[in-house]
C-alpha cells in the first residue's frame, strides 16, 4: 500500500510540474490566432476589393440622391424623394472601412515591390470616392484617416483641401499608370477593366475634368476650363472605356435587388415623375426611345410612363421590371453599374465649351451635347435609326447657336440616370427650373429645409456619437450650400 | 405522534464513556405515511461506523455503544438524532422537508454542508423539477429561483431558454451572460448556437438570433435522470471555477445507483399544448383598402375595408393558424450495486409536435454511470451520456412565419394554402408570405448529437487527506440545413437558396484537487483545497449557402447556380491553479478564503495570468448566542466579498485580413481587412461582489428564511467599443465600462402542516437594480438594437434594458403640437427614453399539499414591471387586424395645441390614414406597452398508489397530471409577453411578438418502480 501511495504522489508532482512548465506552450504559440485570415493579403486580392465597394458605394448613394432629385421617387408619401435628412451611411463606411485601409494597403505594399501600376490605380479609386463622399457631406476626413489608432477623434478637412488631395492623388495616379514597370501588373483581379492601364490612365483624366468643373467657380474659369479640356482630351473616348463595374451572375446587380424586392411586399421606389416627364415627351415633346428601356408600364391602359409625383408616392404607371423576367436596363442581373462614362466626359465638354464661349454654344460644343446623347443611347440599345430620329428632333437638334445650358444639363440628367453626379450638377445650377424644366419642390417637402432644396447630407450617426465632438464643428444646416457650390 | 422532533438535540460534548456494547435494531418510515424508507443512512454520531436501512426500512447495527447517538439521514428528509440509552429496538418516523444540515454541491463536485456557507445558493430537487413537466430543464426551474430570470424564445418546440443569475452584467447586446452548466463535475455547453441563415440580400434581419429560436444546448439533458440542482449565485459561490462562472453556475447532480436489489423506474408521459394567448381582432371592418372591398385582382391584404355585414368570415388567425400540439416521453433507468460498486443506466425518448405546424423536437439520450471502490482508499467513477436531439423548427423574426401572420387579413383561411396544383396559395400575390406555406416549406432543420462523460478517481490517503483527478469531455455535432423555395419573399431575390452547416464543439477539462481537513485541536478545523484544471475548449462552423435553383423543385444545394462557404474556428485555453481554505472556529464560524490564477491563451501574453480571491464568512448564531432560543430554530449571518477575472473571446488580438462576405466575384477573391481590431494591452475583466445573507428557522423549523442583498460591479469589461469609423476600423476590443447589479433575493418557506397531511409554501422574490455607471471614452450610448419606431440602448447613467422611442414634436413649453389637419406630427428626429425591459421584481409562491399518496402543487409566478415593443402589433396595425383598429371615421380632437400656443380645436378622423401613414405605432405609448403578468405557471396534482395493490414486483407507483400556463393576467395586448424575439444566449431584451407564442400544456404522467 506504501508503494501505491508513493507512486501516487509521484504521478501527482509530476502532473504538477508538468502543467506548469508546458503551460507557456500549451496557451501560448499560435493558440491565439485566427487560422480563417491572414496577417498579410496581396495586391490582386485587395483590387477587386476597393473596385466592388465602390460601385457598392456609388449606387448606395444613388439611392438616395436620385431620390432627391426625382430621377426615381417612393411609393410611399413623405419618403426619401421629400428631401429627407439622410446620413448616407454605406457610402461612409465603403470609404472609411472598406476602401481606404486597402487602397492605402496596395500602395504601401505597391511601393515596397515596385508596381506603380497598382499604386496608381488605387489612387484612382480613392479619389474617385473622395469626391463622392465630399459632394455628400461637403467636409471629411481624409489625412486622418486609416490612422492605426493613433486618433480615435479623427479631424475633418475642409472641402477645398479634399479637392486638392483628389487632384493630387488623380496626378500621382497618372504618373504611376504611366510608368513604363511594374513588377506586378493588375489583370483578372481588376474587375473593372481587366487590367487594362490605358483605361486607367483615361479614368483617371476623365476625373480630373468632372472634379475641376466642380471646383471651376472657386479656381476661376480661366484657368479651369483647358485645364478640363486638356483632361478631357487624355480622358474617356468611347462607351468601352466607360469606368463601371458588371456584376457576374453570383455577385448580382444591387439595383437589379432592388427590382426584385419589388415583386414581393418590399416595394421601395420607381421611377420619379420629373425623369419621366423628360422621357415621355411632356417636357420634351418627343418620346425618348430610351423610356421603353429603362422601364415597365404596369398600368397598361396609360397612354404615358409616367413617375411618382414627388412626395406623394403616387402617380407612377412604371416599374422597374414587369414581375416576370424583364427589367429595365438598369435593373437587369448583369447591368453595369456606371462611376464614371463617355457619356459623361461629353457633356463635360459640351459645358465647357459652352461656358467658355460666355455662354453661347459653339459648333464643338453642340457636337460634344449631341455625341453624349448619342453615346448614352447607344450604350443602352436605342436603335440607331431611333438615335437618328431622337437627335435630329427639333427639341433636341437645336443647332449650335441655340444651344443652352438647360440642353446639357437636361441630357446629362437622363444619361446620368442613378448617377450620384447628377445631384452635382443640379446643385452646381441652383435647382433652377429653368435649367431643369419641370423641376418643382416635391410634395411634403421636409419642413426643416423651409422651402428650400437639400444640399447636403447629416453625417452618419455611428460617426456622430462615436466621434462627436470633431463631427458636430462640422455640422450644417440641410439647406445651407457646400464650399464648392457657393 | 412525534411528528415535530426537536431538530437537533444537542452540539454539547458527549462525555466519552466506554460502557458495554449492544445491538440496536429498528425500522424507519417517513411520518407522512407511515411507509418504510429504503437506504436511510443510519450512524453512530462522531464515528463512521453506519448502515442503511433494507428494503422493509429496517437496520441492525451489532456492537455498539449503549451510549451512543444514532443519526437517520436521509434525501429529502430532516435529520433525526436518536440517543440509544441502552435500547435495542429503536424505530424512528422522519420528517420530510429541508433540512440545516442539507449537504450541497459546489464547484468541482466539492459537496459541502450549506450551513458553513458564507455565500448564497439555492438547491432543487429532482421533485420540485419535474412539478413543471418541462423537458427544458432551463424551463423546468421557471418560477422557482430567486435571483434567477428566465426567459424562453417563445412555444416552439426545443426552443431555447435563456436563463441569467442575478443581472446582466455586459455593455454588449450579443454577449452571453448565462452561467456555467455543470453534470456531476463535467462542463457542459448550454451554448445556444444562431447559425447562419441568411442569404446575401434581400432582408433587413439584424442578425440570426432572431431567426429561429434556436435551442438552448442543456436542453440535451434528460430531466429523469437529475437527482438535485444547486444554483451557485454569486462570486464567492463560484470562486473557483473562476471565469468560467462569472454569471454563477448551475450545478447539476444525476442520480445513481444504490446498494441492493436492482432498481428499475419507467415513467412516461403524454401532453397536448395550445397556444397560450392571442391578440384579439377586430370585425367591426372588412378587407380592403381605403374603404373599399378587395377585388378578386387587386391583392390587398389589408383589414381597411367597408364595414362588415353579417354572414361576413372572419377567422381567427392569431388562433386558428395553431394546431394542438402533443409531447410524449419514456424514460427507462436501470440502477443498483453491492457494496463496492454501484451503476445506473438510462434511456430516454421525448417527442414533441409543436403547435405551429410542421414544427417538433425531438430527443433521445442514453446514460452509463458507474463507480467502484477498488480498494479502502481508491475509487473509480466515471459516465457517460448521449444524446441525440433533432429539430425541425419555425422561422421568426423578419420575413417569417410569424412576421407574415401579424399582417394576415382575417377574412382569408390562413390555413387554406395550397392551390390545386402544389404552390402557394397566396391571397397577397407575393406582397407576404402565407404563413402556413411558409412553416410548410422552410423550416430549419437540426440534428445534433451529442457525447459528454468523465472519468474520476478519489483517492483517499488517510482520514484526512484525499485527492481527486476528473477528466471531462463534452462533444456536438449540430448539423442544420434550411429550404427556402424561390416563391418565399425571403427567397425572391436570389432565387431561392438553401444553407447547409456543421457546428462542432468540443470541451476538454482536467480537474486534479487535493483535499486535507483536519481537526486542529477541540476548537479549531481546517479544510484545505489545492487544485489544478486545464481547459481546452474548441469550436468550429462550417457552413455552405446555395442560391440560385436550377431544376425548379429539387431544393438540394447541389441545384444551385451559386455558393457562398464560410468557416469559423475557435480556440480557447485555460489553465487554472487554485486554493480553497476554511477554517472553522468550535460549530458556529466559519471563515472560508479562496484565491484562484488564471493563465488565458486569448489574453495578449504579458496579460495572461491574472489572480483573483475570494472571502466569506459565516457566522451560526443559534450555535452561540441564541443557543437554545425557543423561536429561533437556527440563524446564521453571513456575508462575502469576492472577485472574478475572466479573459477574452479568441482571436481578438491583432490585424487579420478575411476574405469579403459574398466574394468571390464571379470567379475573382478578394480580401479585406478585418472591421475590428483588439486592444494589444487587453486586460481581463473583473467582476467583484460583495453579498451579505441571513438564514434563519423559525418556531421548530415552521418557516425558514433566507435572504441575500448582493452588489455585483463589473468592470474592465471586454467589449468591442464602437469607433470612428474614419480610424479605419469599427470595432475596438478593449476594456472599458462598468455595470452594477444590486439586488435582493428572499426565500421564505413555511410548513404550516407537516406529518400525513402536509402543506408547504415556498416563496422567493428578487429585485435586481441596474445601473450602467461609465461607458468607454467617446461612446457614451450603445444600441444594441434599433428596430426602426424602438430602441433598446444603453447610455452612461442609465440601466440594461432601458427601451427608447419616440414622442409627438412638441413645442418649447413641451406641449404636444397639433399641426392644421388636426394630427400631431410624431417627432422622429431623436428617441427619447421611454421604458425599461427589466422587471421591477418578479416572485414565484409554490404551494404543496400532500396526503397519504397524493400531492397537489401549485406553483404562481408574478413578474411586475418591464415593459416590450410588440413586433407583432406594429404590423397588425398598418393592416387594420387587431381590436386596437377598431374605432374609425369617427372625429377625434387630439390633446396638444396648435402653433399658435392655443389649444387644439381641429377635429380629425381618425381613419386608415391614422393607423398607417400617419404611424399611430410609432408613438412610444402605443409601442411600448407594460409587459408585467401574473400567472399560475403550474398546477401538479400526483397520487402514488399505496403498496397494497401491487404484488412484489412492483415497488411504486405514480400517477400525475401537470398544466402550465393555466392562467395567464397581463395588461399586454399581443401574445404571451414571456416569450422574446432574440431567443437565448443574448442580451437583446424587450421585444416579441415574431416568435411562436408560449403554450399552455396539460401533461399526464405514470412513473413505475421496479
Amino acid at each position: 500500500m506504501i508503494m501505491k501511495n508513493k507512486f501516487l504522489q509521484k504521478i501527482i508532482w509530476l502532473s504538477l510540474i508538468l502543467s506548469v512548465t508546458n503551460c507557456e506552450n500549451y496557451i501560448g504559440g499560435d493558440t491565439n490566432i485566427d487560422p480563417n485570415k491572414t496577417n498579410d493579403a496581396s495586391l490582386n486580392t485587395l483590387t477587386p476589393t476597393i473596385l466592388f465597394f465602390s460601385a457598392n458605394s456609388t449606387q448606395s448613394a444613388a439611392s438616395i440622391s436620385s431620390s432627391y432629385i426625382q430621377q426615381i421617387g417612393s411609393l410611399v408619401a413623405s419618403g426619401t424623394d421629400s428631401h429627407l435628412r439622410s446620413t448616407f451611411d454605406g457610402v461612409w463606411v465603403n470609404l472609411y472601412l472598406n476602401i481606404i485601409p486597402n487602397a492605402n494597403a496596395m500602395i504601401k505594399k505597391a511601393n515596397n515591390n515596385n508596381s506603380p501600376h497598382y499604386s496608381g490605380l488605387a489612387k484612382v479609386v480613392i479619389a474617385y470616392n473622395l469626391g463622392l463622399a465630399a459632394t455628400i457631406w461637403e467636409n471629411i476626413p481624409y489625412k486622418s484617416s486609416d490612422n492605426q489608432l493613433t486618433d480615435f477623434s479623427p479631424k475633418y478637412d475642409t472641402q477645398e483641401e479634399i479637392y486638392k488631395d483628389i487632384q493630387r492623388l488623380l496626378n500621382e495616379a497618372i504618373s504611376e499608370l504611366g510608368a513604363s514597370e511594374s513588377l506586378f501588373k493588375p489583370t483578372t483581379d481588376d474587375i473593372v477593366f481587366r487590367g487594362n492601364i490605358s483605361n486607367w490612365l483615361k479614368t483617371a483624366h476623365t476625373l480630373k475634368a468632372r472634379f475641376l468643373l466642380h471646383t471651376a467657380k472657386k479656381t476661376g474659369a480661366a484657368a479651369a476650363y483647358p485645364a478640363i479640356l486638356d483632361a478631357l482630351s487624355k480622358g474617356i473616348k468611347a462607351n468601352n472605356e466607360d469606368f463601371q463595374l458588371v456584376y457576374t451572375d453570383r455577385n448580382i446587380s444591387p439595383w437589379h435587388s432592388v427590382a426584385l424586392a419589388n415583386n414581393t411586399g418590399n416595394l421601395s421606389t420607381t421611377f420619379g415623375g420629373q425623369f419621366m416627364n423628360l422621357m415621355n415627351g411632356t417636357i420634351q415633346e418627343i418620346v425618348d426611345p430610351r423610356v421603353s428601356l429603362l422601364a415597365f408600364k404596369n398600368v397598361a391602359a396609360d397612354p404615358l410612363f409616367k413617375g411618382t409625383n414627388p412626395g406623394t408616392g403616387s402617380g407612377a404607371t412604371t416599374v422597374y421590371n414587369d414581375r416576370t423576367n424583364f427589367f429595365g436596363w438598369n435593373f437587369t442581373l448583369l447591368a453595369p453599374l456606371q462611376m464614371v462614362t463617355f457619356a459623361e466626359a461629353k457633356f463635360i465638354e459640351a459645358e465647357v465649351r459652352w461656358l467658355q464661349n460666355g455662354g453661347k454654344g459653339t459648333p464643338d460644343a453642340y457636337n460634344a451635347y449631341l455625341d453624349g446623347i448619342r453615346a448614352n443611347m447607344t450604350k443602352i440599345g436605342v436603335s440607331a435609326a431611333n438615335v437618328t430620329t431622337f437627335t435630329t428632333h427639333p427639341k433636341i437638334a437645336v443647332g449650335a447657336e441655340n444651344l443652352n445650358i438647360s440642353h446639357i444639363i437636361s441630357e446629362k440628367y437622363k444619361a446620368l440616370f442613378l448617377n450620384p453626379e447628377a445631384w452635382t450638377d443640379l446643385r452646381r445650377y441652383d435647382y433652377s427650373n429653368t435649367i431643369l424644366p419641370g423641376l418643382t419642390l416635391p410634395a411634403n417637402h421636409n419642413p426643416d429645409l423651409k422651402g428650400k432644396w437639400i444640399q447636403r447630407a447629416a453625417y452618419p450617426t455611428s460617426e456622430t456619437s462615436r466621434n462627436s465632438a470633431v463631427a458636430t464643428q462640422n455640422f450644417r444646416d440641410l439647406d445651407a450650400k457646400m464650399w464648392i457650390f457657393n | 405522534m412525534n411528528f415535530i422532533l426537536p431538530f437537533i438535540l444537542s452540539f454539547a460534548l458527549i462525555t466519552q464513556l466506554y460502557g458495554q456494547n449492544i445491538n440496536v435494531s429498528g425500522k424507519v418510515v417517513s411520518s407522512m405515511d407511515d411507509e418504510p424508507l429504503i437506504g436511510v443512512n443510519v450512524t453512530i454520531k462522531g464515528t463512521s461506523t453506519g448502515t442503511t436501512t433494507d428494503i422493509d426500512g429496517n437496520y441492525t447495527l451489532t456492537n455498539i455503544p449503549a451510549n451512543g447517538t444514532l443519526e437517520f439521514s436521509y434525501v429529502g428528509f430532516e435529520k433525526l438524532e436518536k440517543s440509544i440509552n441502552g435500547q435495542q429496538i429503536i424505530n424512528v418516523s422522519l420528517n420530510e422537508g429541508n433540512t440545516l444540515d442539507e449537504v450541497v454541491v459546489t464547484s468541482f463536485g466539492i459537496a459541502k454542508e450549506k450551513k458553513v456557507l458564507g455565500y448564497g445558493s439555492q438547491k432543487v430537487t429532482a421533485e420540485v423539477l419535474m412539478q413543471s413537466s418541462q423537458q427544458n430543464v432551463v424551463n423546468a426551474l421557471q418560477g422557482k429561483v430567486a435571483g434567477v430570470t428566465i426567459n424562453s424564445a417563445g412555444g416552439s418546440p426545443g426552443a431555447g431558454a435563456n436563463i441569467n443569475i442575478r443581472g446582466i452584467n455586459s455593455i454588449s447586446g450579443s454577449n452571453d451572460n448565462q452561467p456555467l452548466f455543470v453534470v456531476d463535475g463535467i462542463i457542459i455547453s448550454n451554448a445556444t448556437n444562431a447559425g447562419n441563415v441568411l442569404p446575401s440580400v434581400g432582408t433587413n434581419a439584424v442578425n440570426n438570433n432572431e431567426q429561429f429560436m434556436n435551442t438552448n444546448r442543456a436542453a440535451d439533458i434528460n430531466n429523469d435522470d437529475i437527482e438535485s440542482i444547486n444554483i451557485l449565485k454569486g462570486a464567492a459561490a463560484t470562486a473557483l471555477y473562476g471565469q468560467r462562472a462569472s454569471n454563477g453556475a448551475v450545478i447539476i447532480t444525476t442520480k445513481k445507483g444504490k446498494a441492493g436489489k436492482t432498481a428499475i423506474n419507467y415513467s412516461t408521459s403524454y401532453g397536448v399544448q395550445t397556444v397560450d394567448k392571442v391578440p384579439l381582432i377586430q370585425e367591426t371592418y372588412s378587407h380592403g383598402i381605403n374603404g373599399l372591398a378587395r377585388t378578386g385582382s387587386i391583392p390587398v391584404f389589408q383589414q381597411y375595408g367597408p364595414p362588415s355585414l353579417p354572414g361576413d368570415p372572419f377567422y381567427q388567425h392569431f388562433r386558428d393558424f395553431f394546431r394542438q400540439g402533443t409531447t410524449a416521453s419514456h424514460s427507462l433507468s436501470f440502477s443498483g450495486g453491492s457494496e463496492k460498486t454501484n451503476f445506473l443506466t438510462s434511456a430516454s425518448y421525448f417527442n414533441n409536435e409543436g403547435i405551429t405546424y410542421n414544427t417538433s423536437f425531438q430527443r433521445v439520450t442514453a446514460k452509463l454511470s458507474a463507480s467502484h471502490q477498488m480498494s479502502d482508499k481508491l475509487n473509480v467513477g466515471g459516465q457517460i451520456n448521449f444524446a441525440n436531439s433533432q429539430g425541425v423548427n419555425p422561422a421568426s423574426g423578419d420575413k417569417s412565419i410569424y412576421s407574415s401572420l401579424s399582417y394576415w387579413s382575417p377574412s382569408f383561411d390562413v390555413n387554406d394554402y395550397l392551390k390545386p396544383d402544389g404552390t402557394q396559395k397566396n391571397i397577397t400575390a407575393g406582397t407576404i408570405d402565407n404563413p402556413r406555406y411558409m412553416a410548410e416549406t422552410s423550416p430549419l432543420n437540426t440534428d445534433v448529437n451529442r457525447v459528454y462523460g468523465d472519468i474520476n478517481l478519489n483517492y483517499k490517503f488517510n482520514s484526512w487527506l484525499s485527492a481527486r483527478y476528473q477528466a471531462t469531455a463534452d462533444y456536438y455535432n449540430d448539423r442544420r440545413s434550411r429550404i427556402v423555395p424561390p416563391d418565399l419573399d425571403l427567397g425572391t431575390q436570389v432565387r431561392g437558396f438553401i444553407t447547409e452547416e456543421t457546428i462542432n464543439s468540443m470541451e476538454l477539462n482536467s480537474n486534479f484537487i487535493i483535499t486535507a481537513n483536519h481537526k486542529l485541536n477541540e476548537n479549531l478545523g481546517l479544510n484545505v483545497t489545492v487544485g489544478n484544471t486545464i481547459t481546452d475548449i474548441k469550436g468550429e462552423n462550417l457552413g455552405a449557402r446555395g442560391e440560385g435553383f436550377i431544376a425548379p423543385g429539387f431544393y438540394n444545394i447541389l441545384n444551385t447556380s451559386n455558393s457562398f462557404i464560410r468557416k469559423s474556428n475557435s480556440l480557447r485555453r485555460i489553465v487554472g491553479v487554485f486554493a480553497d481554505a476554511r477554517i472553522d472556529y468550535k460549530d458556529y464560524l466559519y471563515l472560508n478564503l479562496t484565491g484562484r490564477n488564471d493563465w488565458s491563451s486569448t489574453l495578449p501574453a504579458d496579460n495572461r495570468s491574472f489572480f483573483y480571491p475570494s472571502a466569506s464568512l459565516s457566522y451560526i448564531l443559534s450555535n452561540t448566542l441564541l443557543k437554545d432560543n425557543s423561536f429561533f430554530s437556527f440563524v446564521k449571518l453571513r456575508g462575502s466579498v469576492a472577485q472574478v477575472g475572466k479573459d477574452a473571446s479568441p482571436y481578438q488580438i491583432g490585424t487579420y485580413f478575411a476574405p469579403v462576405p459574398g466574394f468571390p466575384f464571379g470567379t475573382i477573391g478578394g480580401f479585406r481587412r478585418d472591421l475590428d481590431i483588439g486592444n494589444f494591452n487587453l486586460l481581463p475583466e473583473l467582476t467583484t461582489e460583495s453579498e451579505v445573507g441571513i438564514e434563519a428557522n423559525f418556531l421548530n423549523n415552521l418557516i425558514s428564511l433566507e435572504a441575500n442583498y448582493f452588489v455585483r460591479n463589473s468592470k474592465n469589461q471586454i467589449i468591442d467599443v464602437p469607433i470612428s469609423n474614419v480610424t479605419g476600423f469599427s470595432r475596438y476590443t478593449t476594456n472599458a465600462g462598468l455595470i452594477v447589479n444590486r439586488g435582493v433575493e428572499v426565500l421564505l418557506g413555511i410548513s404550516p402542516l407537516k406529518g400525513k397531511f402536509r402543506w408547504d409554501i415556498d416563496i422567493n422574490w428578487t429585485r435586481i437594480r441596474n445601473k450602467v455607471e461609465s461607458m468607454p471614452e467617446n461612446l457614451k450610448e450603445i444600441t444594441f438594437y434599433d428596430q426602426g419606431r424602438s430602441a433598446l440602448r444603453i447610455v452612461e447613467g442609465g440601466s440594461m434594458g432601458d427601451l427608447y422611442g419616440y414622442e409627438w414634436r412638441k413645442n418649447e413649453k413641451g406641449e404636444v403640437l397639433i399641426g392644421t389637419n388636426g394630427l400631431p406630427t410624431l417627432d422622429q428626429s431623436k428617441y427619447i427614453k421611454l421604458g425599461n425591459a427589466l422587471p421591477d421584481w418578479f416572485g414565484g409562491l409554490n404551494n404543496t399539499f400532500s396526503y397519504k399518496g397524493i400531492s397537489l402543487n401549485i406553483l404562481l409566478e408574478v413578474r411586475q414591471g418591464g415593459d416590450i415593443v410588440d413586433l407583432m402589433e406594429m404590423n397588425a396595425i398598418r393592416n387594420g387586424t387587431t381590436l386596437f383598429t377598431k374605432d374609425r371615421n369617427v372625429m377625434t380632437i387630439w390633446k396638444g395645441v396648435t402653433a399658435d400656443g392655443k389649444p387644439n380645436t381641429i377635429p380629425a378622423v381618425l381613419d386608415e390614414n391614422t393607423y398607417r401613414a400617419f404611424g399611430i405605432n410609432g408613438h412610444h405609448s402605443f409601442n411600448i406597452q407594460d409587459a408585467s403578468w401574473f400567472r399560475i405557471r403550474n398546477i401538479n396534482l400526483s397520487y402514488s398508489l399505496p403498496k397494497s395493490l401491487f404484488g412484489k414486483t412492483i415497488k411504486s407507483a405514480r400517477l400525475g397530471v401537470s398544466a402550465n400556463n393555466v392562467f395567464l393576467s397581463t395588461p399586454f395586448r399581443g401574445y404571451d409577453p414571456e416569450a422574446l424575439a432574440f431567443g437565448s444566449g443574448s442580451n437583446l431584451i424587450g421585444f416579441t411578438g415574431r416568435n411562436t407564442p408560449n403554450t399552455r400544456n396539460i401533461n399526464f404522467n405514470l412513473n413505475i418502480g421496479f
